[in-house]
C-alpha cells in the first residue's frame, strides 16, 4: 500500500505540472495537500477505494486542465488590456511571479544569451572535429580511430539531449528552449536515422503503419511544444523552430560524410556554420523585435546555404537527371520548419483569445 | 446594477458552485473539508475531484465571491504547510441568497403544481 501511495503521490505531482504556471503557482502545493488527505482517507478503505479514487481524479483531469487553460486565456486577455490602457489592476493573484504577460526574455543578460546560443556551436563542433579525426573513409580506417571519430560526434549530441530533457522536466525556461529545440531536432533525426539502418541490415523492420505512427507522434509532440511556447509569445517559439532549423542545417554536413559521398572536407564547415548560428542566437536574445526578423532571414539564407552544400555533394556523385529533385522539397521543408515558430507565435494568442 | 439584474447575470448556479458556496455560508474552510461537506451536503452524490474544486474556486475568487485567507488558528496541530481556507464574502453571500430563494420559489411552484394535479 505504501509503494501504491507513492507512485500515484508521484502520478499526481506529473499531473499537477501541466498546469498553466499561474494555477500551479498559486494552487499546485494545496492540490496536492488535498490529494494526501484524501490518499490517506480513500487508503484506510482498502486499495480498490484508493484506485477508484485516483481513477476518478484521472477521469476529470483533461477536463480540468481544458477550464484552467481557458482561464489562463482569459486572464491574459484582461492583463493585456490594462497594460494596453496602462491600469496597473490588482488581481486576484498574489505573487509577482506568477505574471509573465511579456513576450519578452525574462532576462536578457549576456550570460543567458550566450548559454542559449550554445547548442548549433556544440553540434557543429561535434561534427567539424569528428571529420578531422577521420583521415580517411571509414572502412579503411583502424578502429580506434572510428570510434574516436564516433565519440566526439555523438557526445556533444547527446550533452545537448540530457540538457533539453531538463529543460523539458523543468517546464521549458527561457534559458532551456533552444536546447529544447536542437534536441528534439536531433532526436527526430537520430531515430530515422536508425531506422532506416536497422532497415537495411534487415534487423528491425517496422511495418508502414508503425512508421507512419511513429511520425505523427513525433510531429505532434513538436507542434505542442511549438504551440506551448506560441503561447508565451512569439519570441520563444521563433527561438525554439529556430534552434531546431539549425539542427537539421547541421545534420545536412553530417549526411554528406556518410557513404557514398563521404565528403568530410564539407563536414569541416560544421564548426563555421554552427558558430554562425550560435550568433545569430545570441543576437536574436539581446535584440529587439526588428532586428529578431533579419536573424530568422539571415538564419533562413543560411540554411539555403547547407542545402546548396548537400546538393554539390550528391551532384559529384549522381548524375541522374533528377538527382536534384530532392532541393526544392528541402529547403521548403527546412524554411517551413524556421517560419513556424514566428507564425504560430503571432497567431496562437490571437486566436485563442477570439475562442475563449 | 441592481438586484434583479445581478441576479438574471449569475443565475442559476451550476450544482459545484452552489455546494461550494453553501459550504463557506457557516464557517471558513479548507480545500479537503470543502470537497468533504459538498459530498456530505449531497448525500454522497457529489464528490469533488481536486481539479474541478480548484477550477471552481479560482474561478469564485476572480469573481469576488469567495476570499482566500491564511489562517493559523484553524491550521491542524503537526502540519507544517500553510494551510490557505477560503471564506464567502459579501457579494458571495448575496449570490447565495439569491439561487436559495429561486430554487425555493421553483419548489414551491412545483409542490403547488403538484398538489393541483393530484386533486
Amino acid at each position: 500500500m505504501k509503494k501504491l501511495k507513492a507512485i500515484l503521490r508521484c502520478l499526481y505531482r506529473l499531473m499537477l505540472s501541466c498546469y498553466p504556471r499561474r494555477t500551479r503557482c498559486a494552487f499546485s502545493e494545496e492540490m496536492l495537500h488535498v490529494f494526501d488527505r484524501c490518499v490517506l482517507h480513500h487508503s484506510q478503505r482498502g486499495a480498490f477505494a484508493l484506485i477508484a479514487f485516483f481513477s476518478r481524479e484521472l477521469i476529470d483531469w483533461p477536463f480540468a486542465l481544458i477550464r484552467a487553460y481557458q482561464t489562463e486565456i482569459q486572464l491574459d486577455t484582461i492583463e493585456r488590456h490594462q497594460i494596453e490602457s496602462g491600469m496597473v489592476g490588482e488581481f486576484f493573484i498574489e505573487s509577482e511571479d506568477m505574471m509573465d504577460p511579456s513576450d519578452e526574455f525574462a532576462g536578457r543578460d549576456r550570460g543567458q544569451a550566450l548559454w542559449m546560443a550554445l547548442p548549433p556551436f556544440l553540434l557543429g563542433l561535434g561534427i567539424m572535429f569528428a571529420a578531422m579525426i577521420r583521415t580517411d573513409v571509414w572502412y579503411r580506417l583502424p578502429a580506434w580511430q572510428l570510434y574516436l571519430s564516433a565519440a566526439v560526434n555523438l557526445l556533444p549530441g547527446l550533452f545537448v539531449g540530457a540538457v533539453g530533457l531538463v529543460a523539458l522536466f523543468r517546464r521549458i525556461p527561457d534559458w532551456g528552449i533552444t536546447w529544447l529545440g536542437a534536441a528534439f531536432m536531433g532526436f527526430v533525426l537520430t531515430l530515422q536515422i536508425l531506422v532506416g539502418e536497422l532497415a537495411d541490415e534487415g534487423t528491425i523492420v517496422l511495418a508502414p503503419e508503425v512508421e507512419t505512427a511513429i511520425g505523427l507522434s513525433l510531429f505532434i509532440s513538436g507542434l505542442t511544444l511549438m504551440l506551448l511556447l506560441a503561447h508565451r509569445g512569439w519570441s520563444r517559439s521563433s527561438i525554439f523552430t529556430l534552434a531546431a532549423a539549425a539542427t537539421m542545417g547541421l545534420s545536412l554536413l553530417q549526411a554528406v560524410t556518410a557513404a557514398p559521398f563521404n565528403r568530410d572536407d564539407l563536414a569541416l564547415l560544421a564548426g563555421p556554420i554552427g558558430l554562425a548560428f550560435a550568433v545569430l542566437i545570441y543576437i536574436y536574445v539581446l535584440r529587439q523585435d526588428r532586428r529578431r526578423w533579419a536573424v530568422l532571414a539571415v538564419a533562413g539564407g543560411l540554411n539555403a546555404v547547407l542545402v546548396g552544400i548537400m546538393a554539390q555533394a550528391i551532384s559529384g556523385w549522381r548524375t541522374a537527371p533528377d538527382a536534384m529533385a530532392f532541393v526544392p522539397p528541402l529547403l521548403v521543408l527546412i524554411t517551413g520548419l524556421l517560419a513556424a515558430g514566428p507564425l504560430s507565435g503571432l497567431l496562437v494568442r490571437p486566436l485563442l483569445s477570439r475562442l475563449v | 446594477m441592481d438586484k434583479d439584474n445581478f441576479a438574471a447575470e449569475v443565475l442559476p448556479l451550476t450544482e459545484t458552485t452552489f455546494l461550494i458556496l453553501l459550504s463557506l455560508a457557516n464557517e471558513i474552510r479548507h480545500g479537503y473539508a470543502i470537497m468533504q461537506d459538498v459530498e456530505a451536503l449531497s448525500d454522497g452524490r457529489v464528490r469533488l475531484s481536486t481539479g474541478t474544486l480548484y477550477g471552481a474556486l479560482r474561478r469564485l475568487l476572480r469573481e469576488g465571491w469567495i476570499i482566500r485567507v491564511d489562517d493559523a488558528e484553524h491550521a491542524d496541530l503537526g502540519d507544517e504547510r500553510n494551510k490557505k481556507y477560503y471564506r464567502l464574502t459579501g457579494a458571495g453571500e448575496h449570490v447565495l441568497n439569491f439561487e436559495i430563494q429561486r430554487l425555493r420559489a421553483l419548489l414551491e411552484s412545483a409542490t403547488l403544481r403538484k398538489a393541483e394535479a393530484t386533486s
